[in-house]
């Protein structure tokens, strides 16, 4: 598979005060098209500013990042943000909040096929004039990954979707996400700091650690979906995680 | 994705309430509940100056104030006063809305110059605009143009300050959202910021008319031959008592009027709100 999102060599810093900290250092991968990667990592190692860097809602100090070759330098509708919280927009039904960034590139009957159709794949369809106030959490977020989806990206960037949620939702999520990749294969990279979730998900997980945020390994995952957390690999793998993820690397 | 194993509970917890809209008993019943206590006031006051325990002169019994208010409004003299100023309300309203919008914006999208701007509209805010009055007389005249000036005047701070706030809290993690989807300068304002602010606009502009209203009258008691603020005047003049209890009502009740066609309007225009809170401070504790 040809490289489709390719990190080069990303640098950025953020002003604390008068002290300047490196949040990324040399950050350097490759994502191939139609790949599920999951990037872990304890808090404060940068993933999150990564996803946004690659989202082109904030800027990398040096370094370069090419989707299907082209160079990111600001947001675009080819790649599909979604957030830790749903945020849709109060004033918007779930329909039009779906139809946000489509609004005028279809004409009106199109768009409310293809709206409908969102809402049919994320079982919210009896919802479709419910503002989101009226929504729980899960279904909001399943919402947010319609609206995300509307825009038909190249690839969708996940920053901790499911985190918010209780545990039953979650796994209810992961496991519908799971099935919504494996049928669109839209490349994606879900930023998390769960390792089971990122075991569940993942083909391949990026393990960054911090203090400056940098890549400690990438570890491929071969087991084939749905995963199943009971069996001896998986927690087998389970425990590599977490030893990647407590002890620091040694310099 | 299908529909989460939870979505049937959801449907009937949080959505059946919300879709049903209040029956018309449910209304009736509030209408006489607020109606009570008005009711029980008069009836006492009118129990009260009956057994000659008021003083009829300084408080008119209720049934004197209502002969009063059907010979004005038979001679067509109550709805004159009323027109009047009701036209130097709408004119001096819609002025301050044309003022205070865009400036409201314009600052909300632009803090760096608020800087520059908020120490002398602060100022200008304390002072307020029954000071004006005899200045805007003298500059404007007692005709029209002072009056409705006072009304720009008192409107414009509370619609510009609400309008300001409400562009200037628009979430940023809906502004992200915009930018994600590569929204243009102009999108960004009608599809973000303007929905953003919409509630606040509205809160400004209630407060606004209630503040017109008052400004309104005083502006009338000092100098005017026409108005509701002159009604008063006449029956101070004429020793009507009850004449001045007349106008004092009907402001009354023109306000809560209006206030009520603009609550109306607000649900028409931000049905969403319903289920959110406004976030508004009580009447009474401004002032």
């Amino acid at each position: 598979m040809a490289n489709f999102l390719e990190i080069n060599n990303i640098t950025k810093y953020f002003k604390l005060g008068n002290e300047q900290i490196q949040a990324l250092e040399n950050i350097h991968f490759e994502v191939a098209s139609g790949e599920l990667i999951c990037l872990i990592g304890p808090s404060g190692c940068g993933k999150t500013t990564l996803l946004r860097i690659i989202a082109g809602l904030e800027k990398q100090a040096s370094g370069q990042i090419l989707l299907n070759g082209n160079v990111i330098d600001a947001t675009g509708p080819e790649r599909g943000m979604i957030f830790q919280e749903p945020r849709l927009f109060p004033w918007l039904t779930l329909e039009e909040n779906i139809a946000f960034g489509i609004k005028g590139r279809y004409e009106k009957r199109l768009l409310q096929t293809v709206v409908r159709e969102l809402l049919e794949i994320v079982g919210l369809n009896d919802f479709a004039k419910a503002w989101p106030s009226q929504l729980s959490g899960g279904m909001a977020q399943r919402a947010a990954i319609a609206r995300a989806l509307a825009a038909d990206p190249l690839i969708l960037l996940l920053d901790e979707p499911f985190t918010a949620l209780d545990a039953l939702t979650r796994t209810k999520l992961q496991n519908d996400f799971l099935h919504l990749w494996q049928s669109t294969h839209k490349t994606c990279i879900h930023v998390t700091h769960d390792i089971d979730e990122a075991l569940i998900l993942g083909q391949k997980i990026i393990v960054m650690q911090p203090s400056p945020g940098s890549v400690r390994e990438i570890i491929p995952i071969p087991f084939t979906y749905p995963r199943c957390p009971d069996e001896p690999d998986f927690i087998s793998m389970k425990k590599k995680l977490r030893d990647l993820l407590v002890t620091v690397k040694e310099v | 994705m299908k529909a989460s194993t939870n979505h049937e509970r959801d449907k009937s917890t949080t959505l059946s309430g919300a879709f049903t809209k209040p029956s018309n008993r449910q209304s009736i019943t509030k209408l006489f509940q607020g109606l009570a206590l008005p009711l029980i006031v008069f009836i006492l006051w009118e129990i009260l100056s009956g057994s000659g325990r008021l003083n009829v002169y300084l408080v008119p019994p209720p049934s004197q104030i209502w002969d009063r208010l059907l010979t004005v409004a038979g001679n067509g003299q109550l709805i004159k006063h009323i027109g009047i100023s009701l036209y130097r309300v709408v004119c001096g309203f819609s002025l301050a809305l044309c003022l205070a919008l865009p400036f409201g914006f314009l600052l909300g999208l632009l803090p760096g110059i608020r800087a520059f701007l908020s120490p002398s509209l602060s100022f200008l805010q304390q002072i307020p605009a029954i000071a004006w009055i005899p200045m805007f007389i003298l500059w404007l005249g007692i005709d029209e143009a002072s009056k409705i000036a006072i009304i720009v005047y008192s409107a414009f701070f509370p619609i510009f300050l609400n309008t300001l706030h409400g562009i200037g809290s628009t979430d940023p993690k809906l502004k992200e959202v915009a930018y994600t989807y590569g929204l243009s300068h102009w999108g960004l304002m009608s599809r973000v910021y303007l929905p953003s602010a919409a509630p606040s606009v509205f809160v400004g502009m209630r407060l606004g008319l209630s503040y017109c209203w008052r400004s309104l009258v005083a502006a009338e008691l000092l100098g005017a031959s026409k108005g509701i603020g002159y009604l008063i005047q006449e029956g101070r003049e004429m020793a009507q008592p009850d004449l001045m209890l007349v106008g004092v009502f009907v402001i009354g009740i023109i306000g809560l009027f209006l206030d009520f066609v603009f609550r109306r309007l607000e649900k028409k225009f931000l049905p969403w709100q319903e289920k959110v809170d406004t976030k508004e401070v009580p009447r009474w504790q401004i002032s």
